[in-house]
């Protein structure tokens, strides 16, 4: 993989302390401003899975209801369409539900990537012998989501958490999850 | 007889989904938490297809369809891939791998269970050009 960015001054051959050090925490402000985003992006997205969740529950438990009280007074074959609507709704919760599967994956990865740049700056005083890029290089390999890659990437361009989170919007937007490809 | 789908996916919740959203629409479905138990199962039964996750420890979904389409069983049997991985590199892995196609999580219930069609004859010819 090609190198994630040429944004960071002086990350490659750091000479100077002074200059060192102020890439470090450049670095460091980035990550945890990446970090920031990435939190507020599981957060949104499983808000909003959890709402529909509970929206599916409450339509299915609504339509049992209905369905116990048909089948008492009317015959099988009328209560199909309410059979198709718990259905409906049971597809929606299932769909839903897949969030979770995303989000551990999401915070798997913030960890890693948290970790990454602690390990490599155990000693503070040290700062001159931090491979910024290679740090970076590592980050981004750990991620499998586009979405956490563009991110990153949005972070190399110093986006603040607020714009990378509407800029993800769109992106998600574009895409179109769930669709069969066939190679 | 129902045809049988074996899942694969590392993640137990979303077997879950899959295995609810498989069995309601008439298939039986054979779960693994890897691409390594998949392959052990593989190896001693046949089924009618595969639904793998990509990252998954022990072994990948496209390590995965690899060694299955080096099995004589399954040359022709379709190996679909369910991933949160939509880059076009890791596609291009999976078809060279042997995989018949791709589906981006969170998936449709409802094209879930549609599998049929993916079952059928001009699909399994395409998985053999791979």
């Amino acid at each position: 993989m090609s190198s994630v960015s040429n944004d960071v001054a002086g990350a490659r051959e750091p000479r100077d302390p002074l200059v060192s050090a102020m890439t470090v925490v450049r670095g460091l402000h980035q990550f945890l401003n990446l970090g920031v985003a990435q939190l507020d992006a599981s957060v949104r997205e499983s808000d909003a899975q959890v709402d529909k969740i509970a929206q599916c529950l409450a339509a299915i438990s609504s339509d049992l209801q209905q369905l116990e009280a048909r089948a008492r007074a009317e015959p099988a074959a009328k209560c199909q369409d309410l059979a198709a609507s718990i259905r409906g709704s049971v597809q929606g919760a299932v769909k839903a539900l897949q969030f979770y599967d995303k989000l551990i994956q999401r915070l798997q990865h913030v960890r890693a990537g948290l970790a990454i740049p602690a390990d490599a700056t155990p000693d503070p005083a040290a700062t001159a012998a931090v491979d910024w890029n290679g740090i970076l290089d590592q980050v981004r390999a750990r991620y499998s989501m586009v979405e956490e890659r563009v991110l990153f990437d949005f972070m190399m361009r110093g986006l603040r958490a607020e714009q990378m989170l509407k800029a993800l919007q769109s992106l998600r937007e574009a895409s179109a999850p769930g669709e069969l490809e066939l190679f | 007889m129902s045809k049988r789908i074996l899942a694969v996916d590392d993640s137990a919740s979303m077997r879950h989904m899959v295995g609810v959203t498989l069995r309601a629409a008439g298939y039986e479905v054979i779960e693994a938490s890897d691409g390594h138990e998949a392959l052990e199962y593989a190896r001693l039964h046949t089924v009618d297809l595969v639904l793998a996750d990509v990252n998954m420890p022990r072994m990948d979904g496209i390590t995965l369809v690899a060694q299955l389409r080096a099995l004589p069983s399954y040359h022709l049997t379709p190996l679909l891939l369910l991933t949160t991985e939509s880059s076009p590199q890791s596609k291009l892995q999976g078809k060279q791998a042997g995989a018949t196609g791709w589906m981006v999580k969170p998936f449709h219930p409802e094209l879930l269970a549609t599998l049929e069609r993916v079952l059928s004859g001009p699909v399994r010819a395409a998985a053999r050009g791979n």
